[in-house]
C-alpha cells in the first residue's frame, strides 16, 4: 500500500517530463554556456569587456532560466494541458528552498573541485571524463528519482561523450565548450524526439460533458 | 493478523481507503491543483466514475472543485482542502501502523 502511493506520487511528479519540454530546456541552458563560453573565447574582445562578459554570465543564465520558464508554460498550455492534462505542483517552502540552494551549492561545489583538483590531480583522470561522468551520475539520479527511463540513454551518452571529448586534440578550453555543446545538443534531441512521440501519441482531451 | 491491528483496520477512513479515492487522493496531495483531464488520465477511471468519486470528496470537504472556462472550454480544477490532507496524512499513518503491527508479528 504504501509502495503503490509513493508510486502514484512519484509518477504524478514525472508528469513534468512527459512532453521533452524540461530536457529542451536542460539542452538550451548547456548550449547557451557553450555559445557565451565560445564567444569569450574567441572574440577579439578587450581585457574589460572579457571581463564583464564572465561576470554577467550568472545574470544571462538567469534571464534565460526565467525565459525559458515563460516559453515552456505558453507551450504546455496550448499542446500538453489540452492533451493529458493541467496540473500545478505544490510551490516549495523557504525552508524546502533553502534547503535545494544548500544542497545546489555544495554539489556545485564539489563537482568543480572534483573536476579541476581531485580528478586531474589526485586521481590523474581527464577533467572531461570527470565532467561527463558527474553529468551521467546526476543524470542517472533525475532517471532514476522521476522514473524517466531514456534518461538512461542520456546520461551513458554523456559518459561518452567526456571520453571522447578528452581524447580530442584541441585546446582545453575548447575542448570542454565543444562537450557542453554536445550535452546540451543530446538533451534538447531527447526532449525534440519525445515532443515529436507525444504529439504523435495524444490528441485533445475533453473535459467531462 | 492480531485484535489490535484489526480493530485498526475498522477504524480506517473508508472515504480515503476505497481505491480509486485513494489514487485521486494521492494525486491531489501531491499537486496543488489538477484539472480532471489529468486526473482522468492518471487515474484510469471512467468520466462518470471519477465525477462521482470527486462529488464524494467534496462533499466531504477533502477537495475543492472549481469550475472556469479556459478559452471558451470548460475546465473543472481540484485541488485537496486543508482538511482533505490532514485526513489523508492520518491515513496514511494508521496504514503504516497496521502494516507494522502485522510485520511485528
Amino acid at each position: 500500500m504504501k509502495d503503490k502511493i509513493g508510486q502514484i506520487m512519484r509518477k504524478t511528479y514525472s508528469y513534468w517530463w512527459v512532453d521533452g519540454m524540461a530536457e529542451m530546456g536542460i539542452g538550451l541552458f548547456f548550449g547557451i554556456l557553450a555559445a557565451y563560453n565560445y564567444l569569450i573565447e574567441t572574440l577579439p574582445l578587450s581585457a574589460t569587456v572579457s571581463l564583464l562578459m564572465a561576470i554577467a554570465q550568472p545574470l544571462v543564465f538567469l534571464a534565460c532560466w526565467f525565459g525559458y520558464g515563460r516559453l515552456a508554460r505558453w507551450v504546455k498550455e496550448r499542446f500538453t494541458y489540452r492533451r493529458t492534462g493541467y496540473v500545478a505542483y505544490q510551490p516549495k517552502n523557504r525552508k524546502n528552498r533553502a534547503v535545494r540552494a544548500l544542497v545546489g551549492f555544495v554539489m556545485g561545489f564539489g563537482m568543480a573541485l572534483t573536476v579541476t583538483f581531485i580528478g586531474p590531480e589526485v586521481l590523474k583522470i581527464d577533467s572531461l571524463v570527470m565532467v561527463g561522468g558527474l553529468l551521467a551520475l546526476v543524470t542517472l539520479f533525475l532517471a532514476t528519482w522521476h522514473g524517466v527511463n531514456r534518461l538512461f540513454v542520456v546520461a551513458v551518452t554523456e559518459f561518452v561523450l567526456g571520453l571522447w571529448g578528452s581524447r580530442l586534440a584541441l585546446e582545453a578550453d575548447l575542448r570542454s565548450i565543444l562537450l557542453m555543446a554536445c550535452i546540451g545538443g543530446v538533451w534538447f534531441l531527447s526532449g525534440l524526439i519525445t515532443f515529436a512521440l507525444y504529439l504523435a501519441r495524444t490528441k485533445p482531451g475533453q473535459e467531462e460533458a | 493478523m492480531n485484535d489490535g491491528a484489526l480493530r485498526d483496520l475498522a477504524e480506517v477512513d473508508r472515504l480515503i481507503h476505497e481505491p480509486a479515492r485513494l489514487v485521486i487522493c494521492t494525486i491531489l496531495y501531491t499537486v496543488k491543483e489538477a484539472d480532471f483531464l489529468f486526473l482522468l488520465n492518471e487515474s484510469g477511471l471512467t468520466k462518470g466514475n471519477l465525477s462521482s468519486h470527486l462529488t464524494k470528496l467534496e462533499e466531504a470537504g477533502y477537495i475543492d472543485i472549481r469550475k472556469i472556462f479556459n478559452e471558451k472550454k470548460p475546465q473543472t480544477l481540484c485541488s485537496m482542502t486543508p482538511a482533505g490532507r490532514s485526513a489523508f496524512e492520518e491515513y496514511r499513518k494508521y496504514f503504516k501502523k497496521i502494516i507494522e503491527r502485522m510485520n511485528g508479528e
